[in-house]
């Protein structure tokens, strides 16, 4: 076990990788009486082209079979419900799943080792019947339909679709009606066999507990040892052009009031390695800060002339990409989207500007640190994107400048972005 | 953690000293009976007021200063507790271990301009900000129509009794948006600021006297204090034959909301049989809703409920295929009964018990919940926390089972599902 710090916010962290390969980051907080598990597996909606383990040919298995195997991992062939588990522990427990994670959580302030120990052991112990796949289906399905119904989720999936021309991002994480209405049993135990092996696993705790006790309990977990697949995953990338598949587009939606837009920028990490990643999307973060945060030009000018009621940016990696996506509500949403394209060509930078945004982006990395549940999502985050977790980010932004925010600034074609406007249904 | 409330002549100091926290937190919480004609007038007065002041008269320039405080950050928010309606000025910031010295003052001194020097010239507010703000609002109000979850619950409180206060649009009303000038806002900020019930919580690594003084200096109302009483609504009998009511939308999904009265509770059973009646019925993955309802019969991926203890209300809230609506009213009708007839186990009550019990802990892990947990306390009369732990464990079956008799479905309301 290794011990480091995250630099500039006085927080250490214990790291270990057990014989199986699962990867273990323990943050334990003095002063605080909840703690937050999440284990974490890399498999998302997006995996659906793998050659499974134990098998020889790539399968590609339906949509939304992730997040389907989240639903699934809850049902126990002992029929203890973990719901019921943690229950009786006053404790939290919740899943979720994206398009490159699927999460299990625990929240809690008592006994902390009997609910690690317990999700652990029903992570790792699938049990999927043909019955109880069916019986699933409605639910999983009035969940698509209720994120159906909501306005903004048609702008977002056809906003994926101008994009993204191959690529799963196309299609919604929870895949679709038919998608879900075909996924059969092997579907479900091709994925947990090839994804949920330990090594592509990491465990991340944080919050009031006993590091050496901790660690105890996962080594002694039955479940866990017994989880002994050790493959290489063979997973068939997908071959997208860096190039949008759409310029522009434009939809109407029922229900909704007000047009709304995304407008989003497709970037190619792929000559970046992580911490070059992280390093590029860190300076990015301060150029978006400073053109369009809170204290710029771009926003006071435009609530001023009345051309948006809601404004918001935000980043992800996919694969080799980096999607910086533009949200807004606006009632002139072609000149909205103009403007940001504007500002984003023309804004000039000043040295004051820079020297304000890293004193935010400092304040704001100690004010994540002081909540348990933050803190362990910014690591999560951080191990996910960049495989490892960035301790001396503090650091890093303190010897930016000006030239490196201009140099990433270059580094952006504007022309490769798409535009999706939606607009009220008559 | 260690509270202090002090009597500061026109309003309430409480200071909770923590060292748990990098931060310092600072409420002001301002509360009146509610109205319905001043629900908007007050929404916008708290979003203008945070949106510029005299000294800081553009967004820019107060975004700018709350950067250099160390990205310290001040929001308002509205909302009901039960006849009341509060706005809070929230202000966050770091503790000057992490900044630098000088900080909490100035930080403060901040939020006193908001609350004190707002952005007014000639007795009128200011143009742009007004314009502004007006706009937010508007979209506010309209945006609402966008979210069809929201929509069908206050639809169905409308239906249940559209003259209570619980059927109040907290998003606002169009009509009075109209009314609302610079200059009336202005009239109604002055009045506001002295006909309001004042409360300031502070939490952080804070000394008591050194905080009391400079509250005391920066802050100064010139409200009248008025006695407390607790904000309860009116007991209201449910109507003899539960209505039910559908309205056309172009939704995939049919969203149900139902409304039920809880007729006349007792103190212990509003503040304790309450929670574990809810907990054990609706509210969480182990309640009777989520097992039966969606485990059981896969009728919906969400079914859960809420209790609020002083409307005297239970909201039951779902998302269905229409053609299951007869289905599910029979299967909720069902669990119902079973909570009247003492159909769960002693297993429910001690799970729901220790949910709440850590509830109760992990009060102290956040400051806004360490904030509202003592305004309730003051506001609300209810018990501290470590006596609620010990009354919550007294909860018993027959208490359950006697509360569950007295909710009763008033109104049931579904809400599209109509596309094809």
């Amino acid at each position: 076990m290794i011990k480091k710090e995250l630099k500039g916010i006085g927080q250490d962290v214990y790291i270990e990788t057990l014989d199986n390969g699962l990867k273990i980051y323990l943050v334990p907080f003095k002063n605080r009486k909840n703690y937050y598990i999440n284990y974490v597996t890399k498999f998302g909606s997006i995996n659906n082209k793998f050659v499974p383990a134990n098998k020889n040919e790539v399968v590609k298995v339906p949509y939304g079979v992730a997040h389907f195997l989240e639903h699934k991992m809850f049902e126990q062939e002992d029929g203890i419900d973990p719901f019921k588990f943690f229950s009786k522990y006053g404790s939290d427990a919740n899943a979720s799943t994206g398009y490159k994670t699927t999460s299990y959580t625990v929240n809690g302030v008592n006994n902390i080792e009997e609910n690690l120990d317990f999700l652990l052991t029903y992570v790792n112990s699938p049990y999927f019947t043909e019955e109880n796949i069916e019986k699933e289906k409605n639910i999983i399905i009035e969940e698509i339909n209720m994120y159906n119904d909501e306005p903004e989720g048609k702008l977002y999936e056809k906003s994926s679709k101008a994009i993204f021309k191959y690529h799963p991002m196309r299609i919604d994480i929870g895949g679709t009606e038919k998608s879900v209405r075909s996924i059969n049993k092997e579907n479900l135990y091709d994925c947990y066999n090839t994804f949920y092996q330990p090594s592509n696993m990491s465990l991340f705790i944080g919050g009031n507990f006993e590091v050496d006790k901790i660690i105890k309990v996962i080594k002694n977990n039955k479940a866990l040892q017994s989880n002994s697949i050790k493959e290489q995953i063979k997973v068939e990338t997908c071959k997208e052009p860096l190039k949008v598949n759409s310029n522009f587009e434009e939809i109407k939606i029922e229900n909704l009031v007000i047009p709304k837009l995304i407008f989003t920028l497709k970037i190619s990490l792929k000559e970046l390695h992580e911490k070059e990643r992280f390093k590029y999307t860190l300076l990015l973060n301060l150029l978006i800060g400073i053109l369009y945060g809170g204290s710029s030009q771009f926003r006071e000018q435009m609530l001023n002339e009345g051309k948006m009621s809601i404004f918001a940016t935000s980043k992800a990696i996919v694969d080799d990409f980096l999607i910086l996506e533009f949200m807004a509500e606006s009632k002139v949403p072609k000149e909205l989207a103009d403007n940001i394209k504007k500002v984003f060509i023309e804004k000039e930078i000043t040295e004051e500007e820079i020297k304000r945004h890293k004193k935010i982006y400092i304040a704001n990395e100690v004010l994540k640190s002081d909540q348990v549940v933050s803190t362990v999502n910014m690591i999560t985050a951080n191990v996910i994107d960049y495989n490892d977790i960035i301790y001396d980010k503090i650091d890093m932004v303190k010897n930016i400048s000006i030239d490196d925010i201009l140099d990433v600034r270059k580094t952006i074609d504007i022309e490769n972005s798409s535009l999706v406007i939606a607009y009220p249904k008559e | 953690m260690k509270y202090i409330k002090k009597e500061m002549g026109s309003y309430n100091l409480h200071m909770i000293n923590t060292d748990r926290f990098k931060t310092i937190n600072v409420e002001v919480i301002l509360s009146n009976e509610i109205k319905k004609e001043e629900i908007t007038i007050t929404n916008f007065l708290s979003s203008i007021l945070a949106y510029t002041t005299k000294k800081y008269p553009t967004k820019n320039a107060l975004a700018i200063k709350l950067q250099d405080l160390y990205s310290a950050r001040i929001f308002t928010s509205c909302y009901r507790v039960g006849n009341l309606y509060n706005v809070d000025f929230n202000l966050s910031m770091l503790d000057e271990k992490y900044s630098e010295e000088g900080m909490f003052e100035e930080t403060l001194d901040l939020l006193k301009d908001i609350l004190f020097d707002p952005n007014v010239n000639l007795q009128e507010f200011d143009t742009n900000s007004f314009n502004v703000i007006k706009n937010e609002e508007i979209a506010q109000i309209e945006r609402f129509k966008e979210d069809s979850r929201k929509y069908s619950i206050i639809k169905m409180l409308n239906l249940l009794d559209e003259n209570s206060v619980f059927a109040y649009n907290g998003y606002g009303y169009m009509e009075d948006l109209e009314k609302i000038t610079p200059k009336n806002l202005y009239d109604f900020y002055n009045d506001f600021v002295k006909k309001s019930t004042v409360d300031i919580f502070v939490v952080g690594d804070i000394d008591f006297n050194k905080t009391e003084k400079i509250i005391k200096e920066k802050f100064k109302f010139r409200t009248l204090k008025k006695s407390r009483e607790i904000p309860l609504l009116e007991v209201k009998e449910p109507r003899k034959k539960t209505q039910a009511i559908f309205e056309e939308d172009n939704t995939t999904q049919a969203k149900l909301s139902i409304g039920c009265l809880i007729n006349k509770m007792s103190k212990f059973e509003r503040e304790y049989v309450l929670n574990i009646y809810n907990l054990i019925l609706g509210a969480t993955a182990d309640s009777k809703f989520f097992k039966n309802i969606r485990e059981k019969y896969s009728m919906c991926y969400y079914v859960s409920s809420v209790g609020n203890k002083l409307d005297n209300l239970f909201i039951i809230t779902s998302g269905i295929a229409k053609e299951n609506f007869e289905k599910m009213i029979t299967l909720i009708n069902k669990e119902m009964n079973d909570m009247i007839e003492g159909n769960f186990s002693n297993e429910d009550i001690e799970n729901a018990q220790k949910y709440y019990l850590s509830i109760l802990e992990e009060v102290e892990d956040k400051p806004s919940q360490i904030i509202s947990s003592y305004y309730a306390i003051d506001l609300m009369g209810i018990d501290p926390i470590e006596t609620r732990k010990e009354k919550i464990m007294e909860v018993t079956k027959e208490d359950i089972m006697k509360l569950a008799s007295k909710v009763s479905i008033d109104t049931i309301f579904l809400l599209g599902g109509d596309k094809k």
